[in-house]
């Protein structure tokens, strides 16, 4: 007994096996897939405005990579037959952005609920205390996250990039912004030992004090154990075998000089501690973030550090989203410091007075980098914490506060480069470099401006909303992707 | 159920007189075909004329020629001699029993294999090659599925020991054209229209990138052939490679493209590139489009004519219609079944489309010259005329009607005897015998 119904329904069955054969195949299709072969490895634009390197500007020229390298620019300049030409007439070519710090590409832990237990709290193992040094941002790097894409879209082509974690989370590495594996990705060069002042959870170090103590712990048993290995290494005959672990091992190379510390500072006592714990060891270190290190510029600036600040900025003031430039302008201008004598008998002027404050305390900060620029310090970017969408409006207002235009793309391009040795393969668009490009339609800090084309390795990816003007939208989206 | 009866009722009423002029092998010589009513295609119907055969080549057609002594003469009085027919579309010699996966040869993993040249798949000894010469077909075009860019479809003769005898000269590089899903969800489908819609757009995104690094290809390439002095060797890429052909027009693009809105895209699309060597295969719904088509002058390989319609408002003859209304508005039209082992039912598609518009004339000539003139391989086949290949069979009556046997068929000029699997098994069975010394009671299968 077969029904009409039942028929329909095992046809129903049979198209659904057909179609769902024929899905694979479709779902993924899209302009940059992979399996469209590749027929040249040769780009040359033409006739481009090329901002070589800040305040080297060819009004008109032509740059040619092959196989992921520079291999000519100038003025005129030989086409190679095989090229991929890209006229260039009204776009306007840098040198791909270095982000000096974030963790961009590197997945949130999955299971963040209760940490387990431990029998004594005091002395906790070394990953529940959030010490894992020994990992490294290469095995944990994921070719698919989505932050890859939304930074590379904003410029970004190098990034050095750190494993997420507390303490001691792991080594940074260099990657590119792009590619389809981590192989592709991960740059040679230096692996710094990230560091920063996140406590453990429920477990020594949670505090800053416990922090620098375990720090300072963890170096000088790193020393005296190199030194016993290599006492045990020249004559082990008699000598009880040294202890071994990996956290201590991956300090030796911190305490021999060959690997920086890469320190994460988010407040102004951050950065006094990262010196201090720098000048009382020894190691080699770069100092990121400095937010709130407004008073620290005459300190930094004598000691020498390489430095690498943070583009985030706080929050406008709530009253202030409203309100245009000028008019912000006018109420920062009425600011008067003197907040010690009680005006209640004006409670609106001195409301007012707040306001004003509320600016004048935020544009300290929007001013920081200007003032780094004025202190002769030369410094790079950092995206940790920041939204992609974010980046060049929060530049624009440095920019509008002071700082340079030239400093700032020094900052996200030569700079970072030096921080990081890495000045002979990137940061300028030099034969030899690595064709790590951006191409606009106009000057990359202005709010017009849309990025056409970034070029990771010689690779060209398009962004599909090249805009960097209001990102509110994506601001928005970014919060409630957070949540 | 009819037309199934008809077909055994026909295949039953012609053996008889098969029997005798069977031959083991297919044969290469000088035949003579004499007193036949010959349909020419290209120049007439001669009622009452003679076809000599030589080697692999018609040497004369007429009413008064001269029969070579050596000829063999096979008497066509009361017969009629067709030229081949072709099949426009078909998956003939790729693949061998449907569900069984390792005797299917059509697909090739991926979304981008032009270079998959479907005359290297194709199995010479495939069953269902004997079973659709014994209805007048002797030229196929086998082509692969699946993906963006299937793979490069080839024109074989249905006759030959390796795939290389069997070509016919013609092959066409293969595009699924991305179809446009409509607004709302198939009952099916359990994506929503935004999902379908973004991947219409990447796989339209991928067509075109595909084809724009083809270009620069075949720009690269030609620039270091022209002079190689001092030049980078350029990237070697099959894919693209497979497409130069296409870009020159020495290969043609075969389109596939069904849906009225999908065809005026594909117009649009292949007038955009400027391809020089286009057609376009399915088209089922090019009736609604066919003035378009003509315009553009894109030739088109109709079919499957025996299908429903497309839509459910449209009349139940749409599909038997098409070919004769896309014809009859000026397209070039050729027909395929878009079959494997039913190829054999070419002539009944081409029947239909007969009847349901097209007429006779045209029909056959969508299944004989029309397509070898599409492909650029009329010089050789399509009609019965001096100088092209022999490819011809004797009927006794309209192929296009299933009571009608084909009594023998040449491709190449090889006399090719009319068996098949489905013959065999007639015969074998038809009068059992198994070779025993004393002949046995054959017991019902559950004694």
């Amino acid at each position: 007994m077969y029904s009409f119904r039942g028929i329909l329904r095992g046809a129903a069955f049979c198209a659904a096996l057909v179609w769902l054969g024929g899905m694979p195949h479709e779902a993924y299709a899209q302009k940059n897939s992979p399996d469209i072969p590749v027929v040249s490895n040769v780009v040359a634009i033409e006739n481009a405005r090329i901002v070589q390197g800040p305040a080297r500007v060819l009004q008109s020229g032509t740059v040619v990579f092959r196989d992921g390298v520079i291999t000519a620019v100038g003025r005129r300049v030989d086409v190679p037959y095989d090229a991929h030409v890209i006229d260039g007439d009204s776009l306007t070519v840098y040198a791909g952005f270095i982000d000096a710090l974030s963790h961009t590409g590197i997945p949130e832990p999955r299971n963040q609920g209760q940490p387990e237990s431990v029998p004594d709290r005091s002395n906790p193992p070394f990953d529940r205390a959030g010490i894992t040094p020994e990992a490294s941002a290469r095995t944990a790097l994921d070719p698919d996250h989505g932050d890859l894409e939304k930074l590379r879209n904003v410029g970004f082509t190098t990034i050095m990039v750190a494993p997420r974690g507390r303490m001691l989370p792991g080594q940074a590495t260099m990657a590119l912004s792009a590619g389809t594996n981590s192989s592709e990705m991960i740059l040679q060069g230096m692996q710094p030992m990230f560091f920063q002042f996140t406590g453990a959870q429920g477990v020594y170090p949670g505090t800053p004090m416990a922090i620098m103590s375990k720090f300072r712990q963890l170096y000088r048993e790193a020393d005296r154990r190199m030194r016993l290995e290599a006492m045990y290494a020249e004559d082990p005959s008699g000598l009880a075998r040294p202890p071994y672990d990996a956290v201590h091992e991956a300090f030796f190379p911190v305490v021999a000089g060959d690997r920086h510390v890469l320190v994460w500072t988010d407040e102004v006592l951050e950065i006094h501690r990262a010196m201090t714990l720098q000048e009382e060891l020894g190691f080699s270190m770069i100092l990121t973030g400095l937010e709130g290190g407004i008073d620290t510029v005459d300190k930094v600036a004598g000691s020498g550090l390489p430095v690498a600040l943070t583009l985030d900025l706080p929050d406008q003031p709530r009253f202030a989203a409203k309100l245009k430039a000028d008019s912000l302008q006018h109420i920062l201008d009425s600011y008067d410091d003197e907040t010690r004598t009680a005006t209640f008998r004006d409670v609106e002027a001195e409301k007012e007075n707040l306001e004003a404050r509320q600016l004048w305390s935020r544009s300290r900060y929007v001013g920081m980098a200007a003032l780094y620029e004025n202190a002769g310090i030369p410094f790079a970017f950092t995206t940790m914490g920041v939204s992609a969408g974010d980046v060049h409006g929060n530049l624009r207002e440095m920019i509008e506060a002071g700082l340079s235009r030239e400093a700032a793309l020094a900052a996200l391009t030569v700079n970072a480069a030096a921080l990081f040795g890495a000045s002979d393969r990137m940061g300028s668009i030099d034969t030899g470099k690595m064709a790590n490009l951006i191409v606009t339609d106009g000057d990359v800090f202005d709010e017009d401006t849309s990025i056409k084309m970034v070029f990771v390795a010689g690779q060209m990816h398009e962004p599909s909303n090249t805009s960097l003007g209001n990102r509110s939208r994506d601001r928005a989206e970014a919060s409630t992707s957070n949540q | 159920m009819n037309l199934f009866m008809t077909l055994v009722l026909a295949l039953t009423t012609f053996l008889p007189q098969q029997a005798q002029q069977q031959d083991d092998k297919a044969r290469q010589g000088t035949y003579a075909i004499t007193n036949a009513r010959i349909e020419t295609v290209a120049n007439g119907t001669i009622e009452n004329g003679t076809v000599v055969i030589e080697g692999d080549r018609i040497i004369a057609v007429g009413e008064n020629v001269a029969i070579p002594e050596s000829a063999r003469v096979i008497d066509g009085s009361g017969l009629h001699i067709y030229p081949g027919m072709i099949d426009s579309g078909t998956s003939l010699g790729l693949t061998e029993v449907g569900s069984v996966a390792e005797t299917n040869d059509t697909r090739e993993i991926g979304d981008i294999n032009p270079h998959m040249d479907a005359l290297t798949a194709v199995n010479p000894n495939a069953i269902a090659i004997p079973v659709t010469r014994v209805s007048g077909v002797t030229t196929v075009i086998a082509e692969p599925s699946g993906g963006l860019l299937p793979g490069t479809a080839a024109m074989i003769n249905l006759f030959g020991y390796t795939a290389e005898q069997m070509t016919a000269g013609a092959k066409s590089v293969i595009v699924q054209f991305p179809a446009e899903p409509s607004g709302d969800r198939p009952w099916w489908a359990q994506e929503g229209p935004d999902r379908r819609q973004e991947r219409y757009r990447n796989n339209m995104a991928k067509l075109n990138e595909v084809f724009d690094r083809a270009v620069l290809y075949n720009q690269i390439v030609s620039a270091y052939e022209a002079d190689p002095t001092g030049k980078e060797r350029p990237v070697y890429a099959p894919e693209m490679d497979a497409l130069r052909p296409v870009l020159s027009g020495e290969v043609s693009l075969m389109v596939k493209v069904n849906a009225a809105d999908d065809i005026v895209k594909a117009i649009a699309w292949v007038q955009e590139r400027e391809f020089p060597n286009v057609v376009f295969s399915g088209v089922n719904e090019g009736w609604r489009v066919a003035d378009r088509l003509a315009e553009a002058g894109i030739p088109v390989l109709v079919g499957p004519i025996l299908a429903t319609p497309t839509r459910s408002s449209d009349r139940y003859d749409r599909a038997y219609a098409n070919a004769g209304l896309l014809s009859e508005a000026g397209v070039s039209v050729a027909l395929r079944s878009g079959e494997s082992e039913n190829v054999r039912q070419l002539p009944f598609n081409a029947g239909f489309a007969a009847t349901y518009g097209m007429g006779k004339e045209a029909a056959l000539r969508a299944v004989t010259l029309g397509p070898a003139e599409i492909f650029g391989i009329d010089a050789d086949y399509g009609s019965i005329e001096v100088g092209k290949k022999a490819n011809l069979f004797v009927s006794d009556g309209d192929p296009f009607e299933t009571s009608t046997n084909i009594l023998a068929l040449f491709i190449d000029g090889f006399n090719v005897p009319i068996d098949s699997r489905h013959l065999d098994l007639y015969q074998e069975f038809l009068n059992r015998d198994e070779g025993r010394l004393q002949p046995v009671e054959i017991l019902p299968a559950d004694n």
